[in-house]
């Protein structure tokens, strides 16, 4: 029964952990061909050390950044409109039409 | 004793010949580690950045202060380069927390009604210089103080002495780059929290913008300083919370929410913070008779609601029972999957948790409080896994160790994700009891949210 658990608790995680490391070395574009396979070979024959050596050495991933994109949703071309017109490039009658269309168009 | 100007020197980020930041182990290990404190404390870091924000040249970023410790975490992991920060001398007379301020490259600023610290900031300057001239990123609170009223607090001079200081020495291409940070709850866990980034100002174009000073505008220019700190205000202003009051933010914030959920698609969707913030933010820039107009149009929406017993979102989501079911089965399906790796997390996490927790019951000012809660946490947490690991090292060996060092993280995660997922089934659960109850929206009710929209759009 403990055994079962310790299974469950401890070796489980482990090998989720490592499966989804593998993917993500064999896949980066960020490493060179020399350090997807080193980091592979690396993952694979060093079984725990291994995958803590990755997990401390993988940067981290990228974060959610929004920017003025071409292809924004109304609520986002809203609050650009908005924002222009804080900064003084936007008239406030030239807001007001812009907001009229993007309602209505 | 105060310990002023060291390690200042070596905390510019080494740059290679073509001017890609090559970062150390202990770079590595720092922005490591904070992306790890930042994605336990808050549950989504949302940036927003400009197009027209400058790479490979050197940056003062400038931002507001509400939250104390917790502002320089959130920057340091969302600031594409370590940044060198700004901040005063007293910060490192406590003993541990000096330590730490070396360690990360902070540089120590004296500030004049402090008593007992250094005499004079040359020092602090010439660090701030040296960094700029290496392509470096330089962070600065430039109110000098952390805040705890919704709005920007005067903008002392330094940022500006420092920027054109550093041109006077001779570093070009410097850009002042405005950053507002918004805490959906700052005293709060797993929150929300926005960073947003403003359009930057270039230092050499706002020096040359007054031809009649011509070139030689140094940090001691008591007419550019001001100049340039007034245009940092603004900025600043522009990017940061700046309300009048906590009401006016509250009401601005929520007429924003509305008035962008009435724009997208699904009306149940969650609001982005920075989409609210950011729209609400122009909205305390209008005038005062136009933003009473929307403060009184949410509040009378708002009475509605509450007689109600429902929120904006949940009334406009339309959940139907097969949608429900399946939802609730499905959270149920992970929520059984992870429950054994949370329930050890939970056992390994529940001293440290109560005492972050204790931590947060101090009656302390809230910037205050989310100063404390980070260092608690780091300490508790960091104090509570070394046991853990020292125990397995003990009791099976080095290897069970390591096994350890990498699983810590995971069950604390799944402790966390089980808490979102309860929240989310909870929240599922009032969305459909919303669209059973209230099949047809009161037309008083649809009224007064279309006022709110209205007066949003108006303003």
């Amino acid at each position: 029964m403990s055994e079962w658990a310790l299974l469950l608790i401890v070796a489980l995680p482990l090998l989720a952990l490592w499966i989804r490391s593998m993917f993500e070395v064999v896949r980066r574009g960020d490493y060179s061909a020399t350090q997807r396979v080193t980091w592979t070979l690396i993952l694979i024959l060093i079984p725990v050390v291994g995958l803590a050596s990755y997990v401390v050495a993988r940067t981290s991933p990228k974060l959610r950044v929004s920017g003025e994109r071409g292809d924004s949703s109304r609520a986002e071309e809203l609050v650009l409109l908005a924002e222009r017109r804080q900064r003084g490039e936007l008239d406030d009658a030239g807001f007001h039409e812009a907001v009229a269309a993007l309602r209505h168009g | 004793m105060v310990r002023i100007g060291v390690a200042a020197w070596n905390y510019v980020e080494p740059v290679d010949s073509e001017g890609t930041p090559r970062s150390s182990a202990k770079d590595k290990f720092i922005s490591r580690l904070v992306s790890f404190l930042t994605r336990s404390v808050y549950r989504e870091v949302e940036v927003f950045v400009p197009a027209t924000l400058p790479r490979g040249t050197p940056t003062l970023a400038v931002s507001n202060h509400f939250g104390g410790f917790a502002d320089a975490l959130v920057l340091l992991d969302v600031m594409p380069r370590r940044p060198g920060i700004v901040a005063r001398d007293v910060i490192w007379r406590t003993p541990l927390v000096g330590r730490l301020m070396n360690w990360i490259g902070a540089i120590p600023v004296h500030k004049p009604e402090d008593r007992g610290s250094a005499s004079s900031n040359d020092e602090m300057f010439a660090s701030c210089y040296q960094a700029l001239a290496d392509g470096g990123n330089l962070l600065i609170f430039p109110e000098g103080v952390t805040r705890n009223e919704p709005s920007i607090a005067p903008v002392k001079t330094g940022a500006a002495r420092i920027a054109l200081g550093a041109r006077a020495h001779g570093v070009s291409g410097l850009s002042v780059v405005p950053v507002g940070i918004h805490y959906e709850d700052k005293a709060a866990l797993r929150s929300r929290v926005f960073v947003n980034v403003g359009s930057p100002i270039d230092v050499d174009a706002a020096v040359a913008a007054d031809s009649s000073r011509g070139h030689d505008v140094d940090a001691n220019d008591r007419d550019a300083v001001r100049e340039l700190t007034e245009e940092i205000a603004t900025a600043l202003r522009r990017v940061a919370p700046d309300y009048h009051d906590w009401s006016e933010a509250q009401l601005l914030t929520a007429g924003s929410e509305i008035t962008l959920r009435s724009l997208v698609d699904d009306p149940a969707a969650d609001v982005d913070l920075g989409l609210r913030d950011r729209l609400a933010n122009t909205l305390a820039d209008r005038p005062s008779e136009r933003r009473g107009n929307i403060c009184e149009a949410v509040s009378s929406y708002r009475d509605d609601l509450d007689a109600l017993g429902y929120s904006d979102a949940e009334l406009h989501s339309r959940l139907g029972a097969g949608s429900f079911v399946r939802s609730i089965v499905w959270q149920l399906l992970i929520g059984v999957f992870l429950f054994p790796f949370a329930l050890v997390g939970a056992v390994i996490n529940l001293i440290p948790f109560l005492v972050v927790k204790a931590v947060g019951a101090l009656r302390v000012a809230p910037s205050m409080l989310s100063t404390l809660k980070p260092i608690a946490a780091f300490g508790a947490f960091g104090l509570g896994w070394g046991i853990v690991i020292w125990l397995c090292v003990r009791s099976f060996g080095w290897e069970a160790g390591v096994a350890a060092f990498v699983l810590l993280p995971v069950y604390l995660a799944a402790v966390i994700v089980l808490v979102e997922r309860l929240a989310l089934m909870w929240r599922l659960v009032r969305r459909r009891r919303a669209t059973e109850s209230v099949q047809q929206l009161p037309a008083r009710l649809a009224e007064r949210r279309a006022a709110v929209v209205e007066s949003v759009l108006a303003a």
